[in-house]
């Protein structure tokens, strides 16, 4: 079963509450602590922020929400239905377009324009091959095991 | 889409997402609606992420484990919903107080915590339950045509 992520924060009124709860973090913080919290995620300063601490639009607001509501629409005419597609909250790509990720392939993709959430939809979701030109980043595959912690240092025993 | 986006698209932020990614073992997606779906907010979801972020900062698997939020968008489940990806394994009903155990079994182990895996499969999303299309100003303002043609015919016939 896949299981697509499409960013839609502020698509419908799903993310209210979030980002109300996530401004009320910004707004509690001291003016030290909020200049670190911004340049942790935004490196260059000088464009206008939501309250939230995001800078520029919403995925939601420009196309999350229409790719969500495609997938939608596609996959219901297609008749499939072991692929779930999920709105996910901001995993802060946006500065490359709206992204888009697949599970359990591990496969994110950068979506320009609506022709290339079509593309990913036809070739990878349905087809099951990976889009190659636009994928964003990979994420590691699945493996039986669970997280490999660096070997503890032996300096440590006394 | 390009020109406002424009500023973010910062060198150094560029350069240190592929070290992130690359320890990266688990992609976690938290369910943070409890709207008209599922139980996930009132059954806990708070605490549930609290505990797991904390669990995860004592332990130091920040960098092998990334925490997102979504919405799970399956009717009738109590909830708090999560998925680990990419093995693909969704929960249900693991409260704050078994997030050590997860940690232990699954992050750590790579062997699901079976008693709190959702039972069968999830559903597609495309399949929007009719008590939400009633109900004002929520989910269902966004179906399109087809599914609101679709949930008046089984309003009808039931």
């Amino acid at each position: 079963m896949r299981h697509v992520f499409v960013c839609t924060t502020e698509y419908g009124d799903h993310w209210t509450k979030t980002i109300a709860k996530k401004a009320a973090q910004v707004a509690a913080m001291s003016e030290e602590e909020r200049a670190r919290f911004l340049s942790a995620r935004f490196l260059s300063a000088p464009a206008q922020e939501h309250a939230d601490g995001h800078r520029g639009l919403h995925c939601g607001q420009t196309m999350g929400g229409g790719i969500y509501e495609m997938y939608q629409q596609r996959l219901q005419a297609a008749g499939i239905s072991d692929v779930v597609v999920s709105p996910n909250a901001c995993i802060a790509q946006h500065a490359y377009g709206c992204v888009v990720m697949i599970y359990p392939d591990g496969i994110w993709y950068r979506i320009r324009e609506l022709a290339d959430a079509e593309k990913v939809l036809e070739q990878h979701i349905i087809g099951g091959k990976p889009v190659l030109e636009l994928i964003h980043r990979r994420v590691n595959p699945p493996t039986a095991k669970g997280v490999q912690l660096p070997t503890a240092s032996p300096a440590v025993a006394s | 889409m390009a020109n406002e986006h424009e500023h973010c698209a910062a060198q150094p932020y560029e350069d240190s997402v592929p070290r992130v990614l690359d320890k990266l073992r688990f992609h976690i997606f938290l369910c943070t609606d409890g709207k008209d779906f599922c139980g996930c907010e009132a059954n806990g979801n708070a605490a549930l992420s609290g505990a797991l972020r904390q669990e995860l900062a004592k332990r130091r698997l920040m960098a092998q484990v990334k925490i997102n939020i979504m919405q799970c968008r399956q009717p009738g489940i109590a909830g708090p919903v999560f998925v680990v990806h990419p093995d693909g394994v969704w929960y249900n009903g693991l409260k704050a107080e078994n997030v050590p155990e997860f940690v232990d079994l699954h992050v750590l182990q790579g062997q699901p915590v079976s008693r709190f895996v959702l039972n069968g499969q999830p559903l597609p999303v495309t399949a929007v339950p009719v008590h939400i299309v009633e109900a004002a100003d929520c989910c269902g303002d966004k179906l399109t045509p087809e599914q609101q043609l679709q949930v008046q015919t089984q309003a009808r016939a039931g």
